[in-house]
C-alpha cells in the first residue's frame, strides 16, 4: 500500500480490465433486465455471453506476460494462473448461462440478474484465485458468497431452494467470521501486513517477539493459520466442515449447483495453492499432516455416504466433497520441500480442475437434462440409456471420468495428482486415494446400470430439451473424451503456469 | 508399413465401432454384416503378422514409438514377441467367430453390442501390443468398460450384480498396480519412464519395495486371472454374460492375466516372483483342485465350464512360475488352448441354451441321437479340455507338468489330481447330457447345428487338432520370447543367489532335474549387458534342430534353475 501523496500512484489498470469487464456487462444486464422487465431474456443472455468471452480474451492476452500487478501491492496479481483459472472460470460461467435457460425462462421476475449474479461470482471467484493479500482474499470470499446465497435462494417459490440459502447464508457467515479472525491474528503476528508474499520475511511483532519462533511455527500465527484454513475448508466442503455442502446442493436451482460446484473449488484451491506458493506453509510437518488428515477424512467420507445416496444431486455433491479432498492431496504434495513434487501438485491441481470443470458441469447438465422438479432421482435414470441415447452417452463419459477411468480427463487428472503425491514420498496417501477411487466406482457406474440395464416401464421423462443444454451436454462430453485421449496441450498449459 | 501394421489391427476395430455409430440402429443386419467383416479384417490384417514376423529373433518386433504425453514421457509404444503375437492371433480369431455366433442371439439393441464387442476388440489387442505401462494401463481399464455393457445389458437375469462385481474386482487390482507403476515411475532413474524396455533394462525396484510393487502387479494380474482366493467373481460373470461375453471372457481376458505376469511381473520384479513362487505356486494348485472339486458339483453347465477355468487357468500359473523352458512354454501354450477348448465349450452350451433355455445337465439327456453334429463337435471340445492325446490340451499340460516336475516334483503330483478330476467332471457331464434315457420330451424336437454353428465351430476344432498334433509352428514362435523372460528371471536368481545365498547354491545346483545338464559354473553377476546368451542353453542351438523330436523332448536340455528350491 502506498501512501496517497508521496510519489504518482503506479496502476497498471491492464491487470483487473477481466474483472471491469466483468463488472460492467453485470451491471449493463441489470440495467437491460430492469428496463425491459425481464422480458428481453435472448439480450440478457447475448450480453452475459458478451462479458464472459470478453473477460475471457482480455485475460488470455495477458498470458505469458508475467506476473503483472494491479499496484505495487499483492492486492490483485495476474499470472498465467490468474489467466488459466479466469479463463477457465469464464467456460463454467457460459456452460452454466447455457445450462440455464429453461430455469431463467420459469421463473417469473428477475430473470436478468441471474446472470448478473453469476458474472458478480466469477469477479469475485477470479480475485480470490489471483490475490496475495488476505484482505482482498476476504472480500473476494464475500463477494463471491454474497452472490452464490442469492442464487442458491433463487428459486423463490420453492422451500426447499429458501432452506438451501438460509442454510448457507448462516454457516457462510459464520465461517467468514472464522477467516476474519484468523486474517486478524496474522495481522498481528506478523507485525502488521496483510501480504502473504511478505508474511514470512515480516518480523514478528515486537510486543509479541518470542526468539525461537518464526512466523510460520509462532503460536499466534499458527491459530491465525488454522482459522484462515478453516474458512477456505468451508469453502471447498472438506469434511468436516461440509456438513452443510449436500442440502445447499440438492436444495439450490440445478444450474447453481453446477456453477457453484465448480467455481468456488477453483477459486479457493488456487488460493491455497498461492499460500502454499507463497509462504511454504505446508512445508511444516505438522500443516502437511493436518492437510493430509483433511484430505483422507474428505475423500473417505464423500464417497462412503455417496453410496447411500438416491438423488443424483446430493449424490454429485457428496462426490464433490470427495474430489475436494482428491484435491487437497495436490497441494499436501505440493507443499513438500522437493521441487519435482512441488511443481508437479501444483501444475496436478490445475489439471485437475479444468477436468472437474467439464466433466462434473456436464454432469449436472444431464440432472437438468433429464430431471423433475429440480432433481433426478436413480429411479427416473432407468431406461434412459437407449431412449436418450446421446445425452446418455455423454453422463456415462462424465460418471466414467468422474470415476477415473480411461480413456477420459478425470483418469489423467488423477494420474497427475496421484504422481505427484508419490514424487512427494507418500505412497501411502497415493493407496488410500486410489482404493478411494474404487468406492467411487460404484455409485458412478450405478448411475451407468440405471441408465442402461434397467427397464422403466412407462415414459415418464420430462426433459429439458433447449438447445444450449444439450450443447453443454454434448460439449463437455467430447471436451472430457477428447482431453482425456490427447491431453499434452493442456498439460503444456499447466506447467506455463508454476 | 511394418512399423503401422500394428496400430492399424489395434484401431480398426475402433474405427469401425464410430462408423457405426452413424448407421440407423434399425438396420441390424447391416450392423451385424459390417461388425463380422471388420472383425474378419482386423483378422486378415493380424495373419499378416506371422507372414512378417521373424522367428527366433529376440526382442520386440513391429515396434511403433510416438510421442503421447511427453511431459511425464508416456509414450504410444506398441511392439509384439512371439508371447503375445499368439495372443493376438487369439483375439482377432475368436472375435469374429463370436461374433458370428451371437448373429440370432442377440436380438435387440444390436447396434450397441457390435459396437461394444468391437471396442472390446481394441482393448484387448491393445493390451497385448502396449509396451509402456501406462498405455496398457490404459487399455487395461478401457477394456473394461465394453465387457461391463455386455454382461451387464445382455446377459442373464443377475447380470447387474455379475457386471459391477466383475468391474470393481478387477479394479482394486489394478488401481493398486497403478500405484506401483508410479512408484516405478520414480524410482528408475536417471530418467523416469513408463516404458517396458527401459525399466526392464534398468531394473529400479528391488529388495522390499520390489516385492511390495510385485505384490500390487500381481494382485491386479491373479484377479484377472483368476487365482484361488480371488476367482469369485468369474463364475458369477461367466454364467450371466451372454455366450458372446463367456467366450471371449475366457478365451481373451483370462489371459490378460497371465499375460500380464509373463510380460510384467516377471521381468520387472525377477527377484520377487523368485521370492513368490511357492506361494504362487501352492496357490495355482489349491485353484487347480479346488475349481475341480466345485465344477463337479455343478448342476448348470456353464458354471461347469466356468470352475473348470479356474482349474485351468491353474495349470497355466503353475508353469509360469516353474520358471524352466517346458513349464513357460508350456503354459502359454495351455493359455491358447484354454482359449480354444474352453472358447468351444461356451460356444456349445450357448448353442444348446438357444434351442432349450435351460443350462441344468438334468434337464437334458440322450440327446446324442437327436443332435449327431452338435454331439461330436461337443466330444471334441470337452475331450480337448480334458487333455486327450492328439488334442491340444494334452500338450500343454504335458508341457507344464513336464517343467514343474523338475522343479518340485510334488506340485506336479497334485496338479496331475486336477487333471484326473478334470476328466471326472467333464466326462460325467458329458455323459448326462448326451447319452442316457431320451426322457424328456422337449429334446425330442432339437435341431443340429446349422451351417452358421458349423462354420463357427470348424475352425475351432481344427485348431485344436493343429496343436494337438503339429505344435512346432506355435513352439519356434513363443521359443526366443519365453526364453528372454526366462532369462531375466535366472540372472536375478544367480545374482541373489551368488551374492546373498553363496552358501546354499553350490550344493543345490547339480541337483537339477532329470534332464538337466546346466553348468553348475555360471559367469557371475557382472555381465549385465549380454545376460541371456550365457544362461538359456537352447539359445547355442537354432531354434528348429530339437523340435521334430517332439513336444516332450524338445527342450530337454534346457533346465530348470531354482537354486535352493530344488528338492528332488
Amino acid at each position: 500500500m502506498t501512501l496517497p501523496g508521496t510519489q504518482p500512484p503506479f496502476i497498471q489498470v491492464i491487470a483487473v480490465l477481466p474483472y471491469i469487464e466483468l463488472l460492467v456487462f453485470g451491471i449493463l444486464i441489470l440495467l437491460v433486465s430492469a428496463l425491459s422487465r425481464g422480458r428481453n431474456l435472448r439480450l440478457v443472455q447475448l450480453l452475459t455471453f458478451a462479458g464472459l468471452a470478453s473477460a475471457a480474451y482480455s485475460s488470455l492476452s495477458l498470458w505469458g506476460q508475467g506476473r503483472l500487478q494491479f499496484d505495487q501491492s499483492h492486492m490483485v496479481v495476474m499470472d498465467n494462473t490468474s489467466v488459466y483459472v479466469l479463463t477457465l472460470l469464464c467456460i463454467g460461467g457460459l456452460l452454466t448461462a447455457l445450462t440455464a435457460t429453461n430455469f431463467v425462462t420459469r421463473q417469473e421476475k428477475l430473470r436478468g440478474e441471474f446472470y448478473a449474479l453469476i458474472l458478480f461470482c466469477i469477479i469475485g471467484m477470479g480475485v480470490l484465485a489471483s490475490t496475495l493479500d488476505l484482505i482482498v482474499l476476504f472480500l473476494a470470499v464475500e463477494l463471491l458468497s454474497i452472490g452464490l446465497y442469492v442464487l442458491a435462494g433463487f428459486d423463490r417459490e420453492k422451500l426447499f431452494s429458501n432452506e438451501a440459502a438460509l442454510k448457507y447464508f448462516i454457516l457462510g457467515s459464520f465461517s467468514s467470521a472464522f477467516l476474519l479472525l484468523g486474517i486478524a491474528l496474522l495481522f498481528g503476528a506478523s507485525n502488521g501486513t496483510t501480504d502473504i508474499a511478505q508474511m514470512l520475511s515480516a518480523q514478528p511483532s515486537p510486543y509479541l517477539s518470542l526468539e525461537s519462533f518464526t512466523v510460520n511455527t509462532w503460536p499466534l500465527s499458527t491459530v491465525g493459520w488454522s482459522l484462515v484454513l478453516v474458512g477456505m475448508a468451508f469453502k471447498m466442503a472438506l469434511v468436516p466442515f461440509h456438513v452443510w455442502t449436500p442440502d445447499v446442493y440438492q436444495g439450490a436451482p440445478t444450474p447453481v449447483t453446477a456453477f457453484m460446484s465448480v467455481g468456488v473449488k477453483a477459486a479457493a484451491l488456487t488460493a491455497l495453492l498461492r499460500i502454499m506458493v507463497a509462504t511454504d506453509l505446508f512445508a511444516i510437518e505438522k500443516w502437511s499432516t493436518m492437510l493430509a488428515t483433511l484430505a483422507i477424512l474428505t475423500m473417505t467420507v464423500g464417497n462412503v455416504i455417496a453410496i447411500a445416496q438416491n438423488s443424483l444431486k446430493r449424490m454429485l455433491a457428496y462426490s464433490s466433497i470427495a474430489h475436494a479432498g482428491y484435491l487437497v492431496l495436490g497441494v499436501v504434495a505440493g507443499g513438500d520441500p522437493g521441487m519435482v513434487s512441488k511443481y508437479m501438485g501444483y501444475q496436478a491441481i490445475l489439471f485437475y480442475l479444468a477436468a472437474y470443470t467439464f466433466m462434473n458441469l456436464g454432469a449436472f447438465a444431464f440432472v437438468i437434462y433429464a430431471g423433475a422438479d429440480g432433481d433426478l432421482s436413480l429411479d427416473r435414470c432407468k431406461g434412459l440409456g437407449f431412449r436418450h441415447p446421446i445425452p446418455a452417452a455423454a453422463m456415462a463419459i462424465f460418471m466414467l471420468s468422474l470415476a477415473g477411468i480411461p480413456p477420459t480427463m478425470g483418469f489423467l487428472a488423477k494420474i497427475y495428482l496421484f504422481q505427484s503425491v508419490v514424487a512427494a514420498g507418500d505412497t501411502g496417501l497415493a493407496v488410500i486415494a486410489v482404493l478411494n477411487s474404487v468406492v467411487a466406482v460404484y455409485y458412478y457406474l450405478r448411475v451407468v446400470v440405471m441408465m442402461y440395464m434397467h427397464e422403466s416401464p412407462e415414459e415418464k421423462t420430462v426433459t429439458d430439451k433447449s438447445r444450449g443444454l444439450l450443447l453443454a451436454v454434448c460439449g463437455c462430453a467430447l471436451v472430457t473424451l477428447l482431453l482425456g485421449i490427447f491431453p499434452a496441450a493442456v498439460i503444456k498449459i499447466v506447467q506455463m503456469c508454476s | 508399413m511394418n512399423e503401422y501394421i500394428l496400430s492399424l489391427i489395434v484401431f480398426l476395430p475402433l474405427l469401425a465401432a464410430l462408423v457405426l455409430l452413424f448407421i440407423d440402429s434399425k438396420r441390424a443386419e447391416l450392423i451385424r454384416a459390417v461388425g463380422l467383416v471388420v472383425a474378419l479384417m482386423t483378422f486378415v490384417l493380424s495373419l499378416s503378422l506371422p507372414h512378417h514376423f521373424v522367428q527366433g529373433q529376440k526382442g520386440f518386433q513391429f515396434e511403433c514409438l510416438l510421442l503421447w504425453i511427453p511431459q511425464f514421457s508416456i509414450n504410444y509404444h506398441v511392439g509384439i514377441d512371439g508371447i503375445s503375437l499368439l495372443l493376438i492371433l487369439l483375439t482377432t480369431f475368436i472375435t469374429p467367430l463370436v461374433l458370428l455366433a451371437s448373429w440370432t442371439d442377440i436380438k435387440d439393441k444390436v447396434k450397441a453390442y457390435i459396437v461394444c464387442m468391437l471396442l472390446l476388440e481394441t482393448g484387448m489387442i491393445g493390451v497385448f501390443v502396449s509396451l509402456d505401462l501406462i498405455l496398457f494401463y490404459v487399455f487395461w481399464e478401457a477394456m473394461l468398460i465394453p465387457m461391463y455393457f455386455l454382461i451387464g445389458i445382455w446377459g442373464g437375469p443377475r447380470r447387474v450384480y455379475a457386471a459391477v462385481k466383475f468391474f470393481i474386482y478387477t479394479m482394486v487390482g489394478s488401481v493398486l498396480m497403478l500405484v506401483a507403476i508410479l512408484v516405478l515411475y520414480f524410482a528408475a532413474q536417471p530418467e523416469h519412464t513408463f516404458d517396458l524396455i527401459a525399466l526392464t533394462e534398468i531394473h529400479p525396484l528391488t529388495g522390499w519395495l520390489g516385492l511390495i510393487a510385485f505384490g500390487a502387479f500381481a494382485l491386479a494380474f491373479a484377479i484377472k486371472v483368476p487365482m484361488f482366493p480371488f476367482h469369485t467373481w468369474l463364475p458369477d460373470a461367466h454364467v450371466e454374460a451372454p455366450t458372446a461375453g463367456s467366450v471371449i471372457l475366457a478365451a481373451v481376458l483370462l489371459k490378460m492375466g497371465t499375460y500380464g505376469f509373463l510380460r510384467f511381473c516377471l521381468p520387472l520384479f525377477p527377484e520377487a516372483s523368485i521370492a513368490c513362487a511357492p506361494i504362487i505356486s501352492a496357490l495355482a494348485i489349491i485353484g487347480i483342485i479346488y475349481g475341480a472339486l466345485v465344477a463337479m458339483a455343478q448342476t448348470d453347465i456353464k458354471k461347469l465350464v466356468a470352475y473348470s477355468s479356474v482349474s485351468h487357468l491353474g495349470f497355466v500359473m503353475l508353469g509360469i512360475f516353474a520358471f524352466n523352458m517346458q513349464g513357460m512354454s508350456g503354459s502359454l501354450l495351455q493359455m491358447l488352448n484354454h482359449g480354444l477348448s474352453t472358447g468351444a465349450l461356451f460356444l456349445i452350451v450357448g448353442m444348446i441354451y438357444e434351442r432349450r433355455h435351460t443350462r441344468q445337465i438334468a434337464d437334458f439327456g440322450g440327446i446324442a441321437r437327436v443332435v449327431p453334429v452338435l454331439t461330436v463337435c461337443f466330444l471334441l471340445a470337452t475331450l480337448s479340455s480334458i487333455g486327450l492325446p492328439g488334442l491340444n490340451g494334452f500338450v500343454g499340460e504335458f508341457l507344464i507338468l513336464l517343467g514343474t516336475f523338475q522343479v518340485n516334483p510334488t506340485y506336479a503330483i497334485f496338479a496331475t489330481f486336477g487333471i484326473v478330476l478334470g476328466a471326472a467332471y467333464m466326462l460325467r457331464m458329458f455323459r448326462s447330457v448326451m447319452y442316457g434315457p431320451l426322457d424328456k420330451e422337449e429334446n425330442a424336437s432339437l435341431k443340429d447345428l446349422n451351417a452358421r454353428e458349423i462354420a463357427v465351430l470348424v475352425p475351432v476344432i481344427l485348431c485344436m487338432f493343429w496343436i494337438g498334433l503339429y505344435p512346432k509352428w506355435f513352439l519356434s514362435t513363443m521359443d526366443a520370447s519365453i526364453q528372454e523372460v526366462q532369462g531375466i528371471v535366472l540372472r536375478a536368481d544367480h545374482e541373489g543367489s551368488n551374492t546373498t545365498r553363496q552358501p546354499l547354491s553350490g550344493p543345490a545346483a547339480p541337483e537339477v532335474g532329470p534332464g538337466g545338464s546346466f553348468p553348475v559354473a555360471v559367469p557371475p553377476a557382472p555381465e549385465t549387458g549380454e545376460p541371456i546368451a550365457h544362461l538359456a542353453p537352447d539359445d547355442t542351438s537354432p531354434p528348429n534342430a530339437t523340435q521334430d523330436e517332439g513336444v516332450g523332448h524338445r527342450h530337454r536340455d534346457a533346465t530348470t534353475n531354482r537354486i535352493g528350491e530344488v528338492t528332488p
